[in-house]
């Protein structure tokens, strides 16, 4: 009995067979409809907006740009009209609409540079920065407070009073000589010499020499 | 016979084939949270201001304010009847199930933290898997004596005149005042001298 019910499926088996292949083919054709999550998950995601590494302060940033740091891209996410008004030295203007586009796609996925984003406040830069971080791109940072932090510390610092630390008016002092170094309070009477900002090249080369000094150490 | 041999290699690969598949589809793992806006739905869902609610616009009845700083934080001081879900925590099960229970009810979730950007990084995410209900508040909360402040703010608003700061000294000062600010120029080498000093040492 078993040996001739067994022939009997065995007949069969290519039948059998055949269909089985072609419901797992069906079933994988159909299996990607409900997976797809791009690139970065959102736990990944999650995981990365917990972590406050991604913004840098503005003292830093002065730093960076006074020191001339070739790593750092600064992108300045307010529209044209605003970029044309004031931008922070070297930066480039992508509208924040714009992020998307493909023309500034080498500019925003790269590994070569830090790129800082920017915007009034930090509150449009970091959602540039959150889809930019789930498109997997790297390096990404945003300024901390925007210009209106940069405004706040760097161009316009707060006095400090007779009884703070002494670190206080150290970084007040930077502070200060950064807005110099930015055109802060440099005599201009017309728009060539604001253009020209004569005492901003002088200072540069004297900082380089000092600095290299140390470094080459024996 | 040899035919024989050949079918039963058939038969046997095809089996071996459909374990392989079978094998595949039982290991496989479906992602708990998957996306379901994509990158360009969100940008233009962040372009328009409808997600963020002003305070005095927000319905009690049809609302659940969701504190997203951390419990520390919370249990000093919140808005009341809101409910504490530190950004970290929001895509844990329990989170999930209850912003799933929220949605199915047709509340309103109104997120808030220090300011809208503490706020921002969970509404987006959450919007990006497909939670069309929350909204963050359009104001920031601070602490003072022990009351809990919620004060309207503007986003993205620059500082008023702030192109004057670069025009200043030209009008109502001599040249005293433009040559004063050279000395702290001065400040920053000095700075710097002592700051690399001692890292350039062997």
């Amino acid at each position: 009995m078993i040996n001739r019910n067994l022939a009997k499926i065995l007949a069969n088996r290519y039948i059998i067979l055949a269909s089985l292949l072609l419901i797992a083919a069906l079933g994988l054709l159909l299996l990607p409809a409900y997976q797809k999550n791009e690139r970065v998950t959102a736990e990944d995601l999650l995981a990365k907006v917990v972590n406050p590494e991604r913004y840098v302060t503005s003292d830093d940033l002065a730093h960076k740009i006074i020191t001339k740091d070739p790593s750092i891209l600064l992108i300045d996410l307010r529209d044209e009209k605003e970029y044309a008004e004031y931008s922070l030295t070297g930066a480039l203007n992508i509208p924040f609409d714009a992020i998307l586009n493909a023309d500034y796609e080498a500019y925003l996925n790269q590994g070569q540079y830090d790129i800082v984003l920017f915007s009034n406040d930090d509150f449009k830069a970091d959602q540039a920065w959150l889809i930019l971080t789930r498109m997997d791109y790297e390096n990404l940072h945003v300024l901390q407070g925007g210009i209106k932090g940069w405004y706040n510390t760097i161009l316009n610092p707060p006095e400090p009073t007779e009884n703070m630390a002494k670190e206080a008016f150290e970084l007040y002092d930077f502070r200060k000589a950064a807005a110099m170094y930015f055109g802060v309070g440099i005599k201009q009477h017309n728009q060539v010499e604001q253009q020209d900002m004569t005492p901003k090249k002088v200072v540069i080369p004297i900082v380089k020499k000092k600095k290299r000094k140390p470094e080459g150490g024996c | 016979m040899k035919e024989l041999e050949k079918t039963k290699h058939i038969s046997i690969s095809t089996v071996v084939f459909i374990l392989v598949i079978l094998i595949g589809i039982l290991t496989f793992k479906k992602p708990t949270n998957v996306y379901k806006k994509t990158n360009r739905e969100t940008l233009a869902m962040v372009n328009t201001q409808d997600y963020l609610v002003d305070y005095s616009n927000v319905d009690p009845s049809n609302s659940v304010f969701i504190d997203i700083r951390d419990r520390f934080e919370y249990s000093k001081g919140h808005i009341d009847n809101a409910l504490n879900m530190p950004t970290a925590d929001i895509l844990e099960a329990e989170s999930i199930a209850r912003f799933d229970d929220l949605t199915n009810k047709g509340k309103t979730v109104v997120f808030y933290g220090k300011n809208q950007n503490e706020a921002n990084s969970a509404w987006m995410i959450l919007y990006q898997l497909g939670y069309d209900n929350i909204k963050i508040l359009n104001s920031t909360t601070q602490l003072v004596d022990n009351r809990f402040l919620v004060t309207d703010f503007d986003l993205e608003k620059p500082v008023p005149n702030y192109l004057d700061i670069f025009k200043g000294n030209t009008e109502n000062s001599g040249g005293e005042q433009t040559m004063a600010p050279v000395t702290p120029k001065k400040v920053i080498a000095v700075k710097k001298k002592k700051k690399r000093k001692p890292e350039g040492g062997c």
